[in-house]
């Protein structure tokens, strides 16, 4: 039976063929031309394969190299400020920035097909 | 004359320093490509209004700096383009807390700063704008991401420069530079207002000539800011401590060997004592930082669609549904290597296999905390070569993991939240001496500023 890291590397590699590449793609909404596709795969491919020492890390209950996942850098209480409204001169500035624009709100096409 | 001196004479006539800074700008700048925007007017404009508050005594501590700020860091009203397509157009609305805060002590600023197309780079070769070139030798790579801040300070363009630093962006081009650069702990300076990379490593610091200059700009930049909820908890520890320095063995050893000789022959002549000591781990860095860098630069970049980040191109935002047009946007406008570091970090973090990378990548990261805590309660200080190599011939390096081994050494102190520094060392090889970097506990920022002079006196002592 193939171990939890065998798998992991198995996963990463299976995962770099070009279709599982256009598959990421098309969630990261990244629009790859043919070219890109093809460069990419082997070297994200050769990134992972280097990267897959990280797999020794267990992120299970025991025999973990550390005790906790990583959650926090900083410690100490929830650094919620007050959310006080106040004026703000910049709304022009901000809007101004938009591609496309009516008033002040941004023009967007339809989110879902017809 | 001292170098502190000359500071002095030349805040006298500050006019003429901003002058000659953009004389030298107009000089090399074609060739260095270090400044994306010169506001040379309106430098001269603040200088003529700096001399007559210095000459009533009422001068900000800043008054007589001239300084570069890098392009992910906003300036109101200027372009924030982040050396990226997709911000080409985008005009600052406000100003970062940081900037605001220079300005507010008398700080002039002569230009932004070219970099790694959002960061994402170790030589500044990624820009959208171009590619840097190391002020140094022009045939050599800048180092990077903040490529552009650290050539500007090394080719005198301007005193300092405000950059950030995510896995050692501040502290690469800074030592391929040979000039001092540091990343402050992190929560000790607000992040609002820069263009984030990913959340949980940004830092903004300085890039200087010297370690006093470094430490009166950062003296200036930190406090506390609502906006950045990391800076609300910040108590720094001034304290500064004789060093109890451990070296780093497994980043000394994975050094090429001109580096390593360098590095030793500094390590003798230091007034201190060091230390070699083993950190198993330290091999795993450069896979770690990446592998928690993806994941939250990928989210980073999601708000880039073409919608509300300066006008596109409107052939562009033609398509039946948003995100078919957001994927037209983003394909068109990102370079290369910001796509190859969204589709790792959208990858690992997928429901199928974010438990093999990206949680494997964050207990890691825990494991480099802790052990990290433990071995400062040995020491105060820790010592390794900043680069693992001296800089490289542009074009050298075409695969992007030989340019991610560029950050296994500085890439340490961001994943633990650390400050850290760096300062040129050594005898000149091909024209360029070693970085040292120094790091020390957290919040005791002062102390790592301290050490870093240490080695600058050495240094300077021995090069005089």
């Amino acid at each position: 039976m193939k171990s939890k890291d065998e798998h992991a590397r198995h996963d990463a590699r299976k995962a770099l063929s070009k279709e599982e590449l256009k598959h990421i793609a098309d969630i990261a909404r990244l629009e790859l031309s043919e070219e890109e596709l093809n460069a990419f795969s082997s070297q994200l491919e050769a990134v992972l394969e280097y990267f897959s020492t990280i797999q020794k890390y267990d992120t299970g209950e025991g025999s973990g190299k550390s005790e906790k996942s990583f959650t926090h850098l900083l410690k100490g209480e929830e650094p919620f400020r007050e959310d006080t409204p106040s004026p703000s001169d910049i709304a022009e500035l901000i809007v101004q920035n938009f591609s496309k624009r009516s008033g002040r709100f941004a023009k967007v096409v339809r989110g879902l097909k017809k | 004359m001292t170098a502190e001196k000359a500071i002095d004479a030349e805040k006298l006539n500050l006019k003429t320093k901003v002058q000659k800074y953009l004389a030298r700008i107009e000089q090399k700048n074609e060739e260095l490509n270090a400044l994306l925007d010169v506001f040379g007017d309106e430098a001269i404009e603040q200088a003529e209004v700096i001399e007559a508050k210095i000459a009533e005594g009422k001068a900000g501590k800043l008054a007589g700096y001239v300084l570069t700020i890098k392009n992910n860091i906003a300036i109101k009203g200027k372009p924030l383009t982040s050396a990226s397509n997709m911000l080409r157009n985008y005009i600052a609305p406000y100003s970062a807390t940081v900037v605001e805060r220079l300005l507010a002590e008398d700080a002039i600023i002569i230009g932004t700063a070219n970099m790694d197309e959002f960061a994402a780079g170790s030589e500044s070769s990624t820009s959208a704008f171009g590619v840097v070139s190391n002020a140094i030798n022009p045939e050599y790579v800048a180092g990077g991401s903040s490529g552009g801040s650290a050539v500007s300070v090394r080719a005198e363009f301007a005193d300092a420069s405000i950059a950030s630093d995510t896995g050692g962006s501040i502290r690469c081009p800074a030592a391929f530079n040979n000039v001092v650069g540091f990343k402050p702990s992190y929560g000790s300076v607000s992040r609002y207002g820069l263009a984030d990379m990913a959340m949980s490593l940004d830092q903004i610091g300085p890039i200087a000539r010297t370690v006093k200059e470094t430490r009166e700009l950062y003296k200036v930049m930190r406090g506390i800011d609502h906006r950045d909820s990391t800076t609300t908890h910040f108590a720094p520890n001034d304290d500064i401590e004789e060093p109890r320095a451990a070296v780093v063995k497994e980043i000394v050893e994975a050094s090429s060997d001109e580096v390593k000789e360098a590095f030793l022959s500094t390590l003798k002549r230091l007034p201190f004592k060091t230390e070699f000591i083993s950190l198993p781990f330290a091999k795993d860095i450069v896979a770690t930082y990446y592998l928690n860098m993806f994941a939250e630069f990928s989210s980073a970049m999601q708000k880039y669609d073409g919608v509300r980040y300066g006008a596109v191109d409107p052939t562009l935002l033609e398509g039946e549904t948003f995100n078919e047009v957001a994927k037209k946007v983003r394909g068109a406008l990102f370079g290369s290597e910001v796509k190859r570091r969204i589709l790792l970090g959208t990858y690992i973090t997928m429901k199928e296999f974010k438990d093999a990378w990206y949680l494997k990548a964050l207990e890691a990261r825990q494991h480099f905390i802790d052990e990290m805590d433990k071995l400062f309660q040995m020491y105060n200080t820790l010592l390794m070569p900043t680069m693992p190599t001296l800089p490289w011939k542009k074009g050298e390096k075409t695969e992007p993991l030989q340019i991610y081994m560029a950050d296994a050494s500085t890439a340490l102190a961001n994943l633990t939240a650390l400050p850290a520094g760096t300062v040129p060392a050594g005898k000149p090889i091909r024209g360029f001496k070693i970085g040292v970097q120094v790091i020390g506990p957290y919040a005791r920022d002062m102390h790592v500023l301290s050490v870093m002079e240490q080695i600058e006196s050495v240094d300077k002592a021995k090069t005089i």
